[in-house]
């Protein structure tokens, strides 16, 4: 396989590893090869850091105890 | 969905409503949030999920994920009710990989991490802007796994499409995603360490 198949390969399980998709001894083989390559490692930081970055900022709507209420009584009444 | 659709006395349909599905409300308004762009839009999209998933709570399959059976009756409500006139996204093959990492980039050892301190800090409601700009297709799919942590095969029953095409989504929109803040940070002055030069330039 040459350098760009396995670079291609690393990105696609970038992905997978961070969505839980690979299996567990995918994700071991996986690890390893972050530990042997840096470079590697910066993607799958990259990756990551975007996730996070997005988890922590995203502004979240408040929910009104009153709509929960108006819910319940729509439903229950 | 179950097979298993017993009639439910009122009485255990409550049960089911407090238990089951109610936990999700804060999910399930942001959610719709996401998708509508309007308080008021997002609120009648809850209330005609719970409506639905109350009438339809036979239906459940007591015991599966209720989050994941809310979010598709949400998700189908928004089709029917908010998007009718709205177009297919272009199909995105997951190999797109090829050609946004290209190799010469991975060789470069610096690039612009938007974990870095200083940009995490700026980063404000630009993500929630971002976000928004993302066409509904893309947002869906970020919001259902990068917020929700739905799995690629929740997702795919979600939204009602193969996982392969979940996957396509998923990396076209967080590329998209990090683009967008990537132009975000250049504006602030950041450099594209992984190109060499400011993205303005």
């Amino acid at each position: 396989m040459n350098n760009k198949s396995k670079t291609t390969d690393f990105i696609i399980n970038v992905h997978k590893y961070l969505d839980h998709a690979l299996t567990a001894n995918e994700s071991k083989d996986f690890i390893q090869d972050v530990h042997n390559n840096p470079l590697l490692a910066k993607i799958l930081n990259e990756e990551r850091n975007l996730r996070i970055t997005i988890k922590n900022h995203l502004q979240r709507p408040k929910v009104e105890k009153s709509f929960i209420k108006m819910i319940k009584d729509s439903l229950y009444s | 969905m179950s097979d298993n659709t017993e009639k439910l006395s009122r009485k255990e349909k409550i049960k089911i409503f407090e238990k089951e599905f109610l936990p999700h409300v804060e999910a399930l308004k942001t959610f719709a949030f996401y998708l509508t762009y309007n308080d008021s839009d997002a609120n009648d999209l809850v209330q005609e999920t719970y409506l639905k998933a109350f009438r339809f709570a036979e239906k459940f399959d007591r015991g599966t994920n209720a989050k994941a059976w809310l979010f598709r009756i949400l998700k189908n409500a928004y089709i029917n009710d908010y998007r009718k006139k709205s177009k297919q996204p272009d199909r995105v093959d997951f190999e797109d990989v090829i050609n946004y990492h290209k190799s010469d980039d991975v060789s470069d050892n610096k690039y612009l991490d938007l974990k870095e301190e200083s940009i995490d800090n700026m980063m404000g409601d630009e993500i929630t802007k971002a976000i928004g700009s993302l066409p509904p297709e893309f947002r869906t799919v970020i919001l259902l796994a990068d917020i929700e942590d739905f799995s690629y095969k929740e997702i795919s029953k979600i939204i009602g499409v193969p996982i392969g095409t979940v996957r396509s989504r998923l990396f076209r929109a967080r590329n998209t995603l990090k683009d967008l803040l990537k132009k975000y940070a250049f504006s602030l002055g950041y450099k594209d360490y992984r190109s060499g030069k400011n993205e303005e330039e």
